[in-house]
């Protein structure tokens, strides 16, 4: 199956991300940077190793303020493995800007795209490069970093790594194969939750989940592009607007998601707020880290409220949120603020798939009801009592009055037709169902001789209702009519509710009565004394009757079934989704 | 002849009383008909009637209670209904004969054939119901030795039970008692997996001894019959 091959891959790709942080172990070069620091300006003494900078600034992971362009890192770098040949070793640093390396005083390359003035070209931003067979690696090394800043561009320290070249060049760092087994992750789980909506209609939530997972995939991808491709930080600065763009509808659509997810009352005026939050931090620099964890609290304030009312996926949600915030505090990093936002798709993943299948559960139990139902509804015309008794009258007025045998014939034909249309509909319009009713009385009167007749009051033909459900009650009526009732007649009646609809079927028996109209009728129901009342009523025409409403209805309706001694009441009331 | 229809739907009704009718013609006749179990109870504590056609499944209502009771009155019950698979529950409990609906003249005629020839029609019964004071008593076909007429009724003796008196006559009962329960005698019906064995004594005198010791009377134009019988089974 399918499915199964995605989690197979899943989980390949998870095994791949912990060998890959093993990999770290691996390093053979041992070293450590005892300090780094920075200096704006430019001077090519600051590449010795001798030169003095005690009073250079102390590199802080915040921004930095600068006056020129152009600025030396210096970075000192202490190492055991002295032995290994330098031609063996490199070095493979990010760094945006355009930048002379310097190791120990001796200059060792750069970045730059074209040629070697540093002030006339685009840098390479994410560069791998050997140390010469010559240079010379003791216990203390100074790194020094020359570098040409465009301007208006934030200082960061430069990512470096010093490793075996065999180790550095081939493959990106290992930070770099955690991201991008992260966005293969996130591809495959985007892939997943897209067929699984293509599978199941019902299920929008997998496919807003789906374009989460690709939007965090893309974010990844940008903050991967730098070390899989030789990109210029010219270009990175466009990259990195659009990702600003990016990460703000990010930080959006999780609101988005968890408001549409837990029916969220307040949801326009939530995702708007949150909106606006997030737009206008990005439009102060300074502050941008704290604004974006702001930005947050619409999503915040809708998870608790999903926990408060106990909603499906709530607890899910807040874990994620709560390792999510946990992350971005401890670490003031907005790199890994980025990828944070994975966190989220493993938490949510889990109450999604919870959901999943139990909606597919209800929704196998609805099919086979309705199925049930269906067959139930043909069982009722098909039964041995009804279908063998008409027959038996059928046969009788042949013999006797062929003309009528041929009409009864007639009618039963019609019965069995409007059955084998309706049973597998869930509504049908009021009007069939009483045509159906109609019917029913045409046969019971060739089978029993009397006149039954039936009146409608106020019905609404728009409306619709489950099918048998009338015919039922009216059978019923026909079935449990006194043996000496020289007539039967039913009344159905539609009265309007405040929060619903409400139908009354009335069955009355004439014995001595002589009655008219339907006014008559009413005043004489009124006026007999009721004998019993009943709701949880469980005779077999019930069950069918309570099992269609609920198909249809979920448990928004009532029946109540009153007797009286002159007739029969059964009352349904349809009440309004709340 | 009395006739008591009892059926709840009355064009089902008319046809049974139409092909009754149709089909006996040597009899004086008369028919009935009660739409429900309590009030053809009642008809028939105030009526004496010679045939019942039951409707099983009135109203909604169990006709196998009211079968029961029925079974041990004196008067035999053909049942009418659309329910075949109670059929042989029916059977079971000692009906003449059972008619599905829809109702066919020649099936009709066939029941009532077998009614007026006392053809023995049921070899399923297993119970008889007797009525005891004022309940009614299971008896196992079973078990039942034999059965002596005693004028109108009929009694029956089972192994290590006291004797139980039934309502049917010796010829009715018969019509509903299983092949082996055969007529030795014009006042005896025996259940042959009873009998021991046959005594011939000087003048055509014959007796058969039961398993359990009892003696009784064998009819001499019957001995050669029950003689073969015996050798059947």
């Amino acid at each position: 199956m399918k499915i199964n091959l995605d989690k197979n891959l899943l989980t390949a790709a998870i095994i791949l991300l912990f060998i890959s942080i093993s990999n770290k172990a691996q390093n053979k070069f041992d070293y450590y940077e005892e300090y780094e620091k920075y200096q704006s300006g430019d001077s090519l003494q600051w590449k010795e190793m001798e030169y003095n900078d005690s009073d250079w600034n102390y590199y802080i992971n915040t921004k930095m303020d600068f006056i020129s362009s152009t600025l030396w890192f210096r970075c000192k770098i202490i190492t055991n493995s002295i032995n290994i040949p330098s031609g063996k070793l490199g070095l493979s640093i990010s760094l945006t800007g355009t930048y002379q390396l310097f190791w120990n005083g001796v200059y060792i390359g750069n970045n730059c795209s074209n040629g070697n003035d540093i002030f006339k070209n685009n840098g390479i931003l994410v560069q791998t490069l050997r140390f010469p067979d010559s240079l010379k690696i003791l216990r203390q090394n100074m790194l020094a970093i020359r570098v040409s800043i465009p301007d208006g561009q934030k200082v960061e320290f430069p990512t470096l790594e010093i490793n075996h070249i065999d180790l550095l060049s081939e493959v990106p760092t290992t930070d770099t194969i955690f991201l991008l087994i992260l966005f293969i992750i996130h591809i495959m789980l985007s892939v997943y939750y897209l067929k699984s909506f293509r599978k199941n209609k019902f299920q929008w939530q997998h496919f807003f989940f789906a374009l989460l997972l690709v939007l965090i995939a893309l974010n990844i991808a940008f903050e991967m592009i730098a070390y899989l491709i030789p990109i210029t930080y010219k270009s990175i600065i466009l990259v990195d607007r659009f990702d600003t763009y990016l990460v703000f509808l990010l930080l959006w659509s999780f609101p988005l998601f968890f408001a549409l997810e837990f029916n969220f009352p307040a949801k326009y005026s939530a995702l708007t707020i949150s909106a606006v939050f997030i737009f206008a931090a990005y439009f102060d620099i300074d502050t941008r880290l704290y604004f974006q964890v702001a930005g947050l609290i619409p999503g915040i304030i809708i998870i608790l409220w999903a926990l408060y009312k106990r909603k499906e996926g709530g607890i899910n949600a807040i874990f994620g949120m709560f390792v999510f915030i946990s992350i971005l505090l401890s670490r003031n990093d907005i790199t890994l603020m980025k990828i944070s936002f994975m966190i989220f798709p493993f938490f949510i993943s889990i109450s999604l798939s919870k959901q999943y299948f139990r909606q597919k559960r209800q929704f196998q139990i609805t099919k086979t009801q309705s199925a049930r139902l269906e067959s139930e509804m043909l069982r009722k015309i098909i039964q041995p009592h009804y279908l063998m008794n008409s027959l038996n009258a059928a046969v009788e007025w042949l013999e006797e009055e062929p003309q009528k045998g041929v009409e009864f014939i007639q009618a039963l034909s019609e019965e069995f037709r409007e059955f084998s249309r309706t049973s597998n509909l869930k509504l049908i319009p009021i009007q069939d169902e009483i045509n159906m009713c109609l019917g029913h009385l045409k046969i019971m009167k060739y089978r029993q001789d009397k006149n039954y007749q039936l009146f409608e009051e106020n019905l609404n033909y728009d409306r619709t209702i489950p099918p048998a459900i009338f015919h039922t009650i009216i059978e019923n009526g026909i079935t449990h009519e006194p043996p000496d009732a020289e007539n039967a007649y039913f009344i159905i009646k539609e009265e309007n509710l405040k929060n619903g609809i409400r139908y009354r079927v009335i069955s009355l028996y004439a014995s001595n009565l002589e009655i008219n109209s339907v006014k008559g009728l009413k005043s004489s129901l009124l006026s007999g004394e009721k004998m019993q009342s009943e709701n949880t009523l469980d005779g077999t025409g019930f069950t069918y009757i309570k099992a269609r409403l609920t198909e249809s209805y979920g448990s928004n309706w009532n029946i109540i079934s009153n007797s009286y001694d002159i007739g029969w009441e059964t009352i349904i009331e349809i009440y309004n989704k709340n | 002849m009395n006739i008591l229809i009892v059926e709840d739907e009355s064009r089902s009704a008319k046809r049974l009383k139409r092909l009754v009718g149709n089909e006996i013609t040597n009899y004086d006749y008369k028919i009935f008909w009660e739409k429900s179990l309590p009030s053809a109870l009642n008809f028939i504590e105030k009526t004496e009637i010679d045939l019942l056609f039951l409707d099983l499944s009135l109203k909604g209502e169990d006709g196998f209670d009211l079968l029961r009771q029925i079974v041990s009155k004196p008067f035999h019950t053909i049942i009418v209904s659309a329910h075949v698979e109670r059929a042989i529950e029916a059977f079971e409990f000692g009906v003449l004969d059972f008619i599905p609906k829809p109702i066919i003249a020649s099936r009709l005629e066939q029941a009532l054939k077998r009614f007026y020839e006392e053809q023995r029609t049921n070899n399923l019964t297993k119970y008889l119901t007797v009525k005891n004071k004022n309940n009614l008593e299971i008896v196992l076909v079973n078990d039942i030795k034999f059965l002596h007429s005693n004028g109108h009724y009929t009694e029956i003796y089972s192994e290590n039970k006291s004797v139980r008196l039934h309502d049917k006559s010796l010829e009715k009962l018969l019509m509903i008692l299983p092949p082996r329960f055969e007529r030795t005698h014009k006042s005896y019906i025996v259940n042959m997996n009873f009998i021991k064995k046959i005594h011939s004594l000087s003048g055509s005198i014959y007796k058969l001894e039961l398993t359990t010791n009892e003696i009784l009377p064998l009819g001499r134009s019957r001995a050669k019959y029950i003689k073969n019988r015996l050798l059947e089974l």
